[in-house]
């Protein structure tokens, strides 16, 4: 599960940046080849929510 | 003067409409529609306007519940620097709040634009009117519901003393609720309205499931402000629809303000029917007038 959590967040840090390179195919969003601050910040605010999310796995709640 | 008395009353119904479970998105689009304005939400030059309506509401919800947002805010940085969530009191309602909010920011990025190009792309809001109706349905059915579960023979107050806070749900609970906030993206439905049907399913009190619609609800309209500010200041934009974008956002906050301070107190014992009986009866008279509208069979006099 910790390792679960850590594995999205890395996934969805690389999903923030691949929103942020410019002149590429981005899907699921409109115009696709500029670039997509909000879909990017959303990608990595989730990465920030899984990162802390991997900590509290294990700990005694 | 025009541009001034559309963009207070669009300021009255988004403070008003986005609080009360009767859909603001519904409203700013079906209540031009009958004034003939045709739909100022789309219009480009109302955009900058639509950003401040969204930051005004936001900003009454943080005023009204701000020792919630500063122990909140203290808890998430208390729960993540020692791993453990009760390493807080509020430890665990921050992290239903975060969780709750995952479901919808992610639904709203990628459905958002599809689903607004479907439903505004009649001249008529033939659509939200029809969904305020079934708005109205999905609050009658929560009430409905929450009546079976009540206990019998004694006061309202005591019934609400038999349900759950916010701190009984379960993160699952909490993943469903903000899954439901997302039903809002659709004209018609409201985000307040179908939260707090979830909440009530999830055993909260009427109090509670309003509480945690709105600690919900604040990060996703801020954020959909926030991110839209630039569009204040591009290059199309004059000085006096900046001025009017203000005194919208101003109106908004108050009438958001007043409308929280207003429900709170009203969920203490009160319920769901007044809003569902007025979304069905404004959604079928809506749709009455703009299906033939829509239909062409005939115009309003003073659109133009």
């Amino acid at each position: 599960m910790k390792l679960g959590l850590i594995v999205v967040g890395i996934i969805c840090v690389l999903i923030g940046v691949y929103y942020l390179i410019p002149g590429i195919n981005h899907v699921l969003a409109s115009p696709p080849a500029e670039i997509h601050v909000k879909h990017a910040l959303v990608f990595f605010a989730a990465a920030v929510v899984a990162f802390i999310g991997s900590r509290f796995v294990g700990a005694r709640n | 003067m025009d541009e001034i008395i559309k963009v207070v009353l669009l300021g009255l119904l988004q403070g008003v409409a986005e609080l009360f479970p009767i859909s603001s998105l519904g409203h700013t689009v079906i209540i031009p529609g009958l004034l003939g304005w045709g739909n100022l939400i789309e219009d480009k030059s109302f955009l900058p306007i639509v950003v401040t309506l969204h930051l005004g509401t936001a900003i009454a919800l943080v005023l009204y519940y701000w020792r919630d947002w500063v122990a909140l805010v203290r808890a998430f940085f208390k729960t993540a620097i020692a791993g453990r969530l009760d390493a807080d009191p509020q430890g665990k309602t921050i992290w239903l709040v975060i969780i709750g909010t995952i479901p919808v920011g992610f639904l709203g990025l990628f459905l958002q634009e599809p689903i607004q190009k479907i439903f505004f792309s009649s001249a008529w809001p033939v659509l939200p009117a029809a969904f305020l109706c079934l708005n109205g349905a999905i609050l009658l059915m929560g009430e409905w519901q929450r009546r079976q579960q009540e206990p019998v023979g004694v006061s309202r107050i005591k019934q609400e003393m038999a349900f759950l806070a916010i701190n009984d749900l379960t993160f699952k609970q909490a993943v469903l609720i903000g899954l439901s906030q997302a039903a809002a993206l659709v004209p018609g439905i409201s985000r307040s309205g179908v939260t707090m049907v979830a909440s009530m399913r999830a055993k909260l009190s009427h109090e509670e499931a309003l509480r945690f619609t709105f600690l919900l609800a604040t990060p996703v309209i801020f954020a959909a402000g926030l991110l839209k500010v630039p569009e204040l200041f591009s290059p199309g934009v004059t000085s006096t629809t900046q001025l009017a974008a203000l005194l919208g956002g101003v109106v908004a906050a108050i009438a958001a303000f007043l409308s929280v301070r207003f429900l709170a107190k009203y969920f203490e014992a009160g319920r769901l029917t007044p809003f569902a009986y007025y979304c069905v009866g404004a959604g079928l008279v809506s749709f009455l007038i703009f299906a033939p509208l829509a239909l062409g069979l005939f115009t309003l006099p003073w659109a133009h």
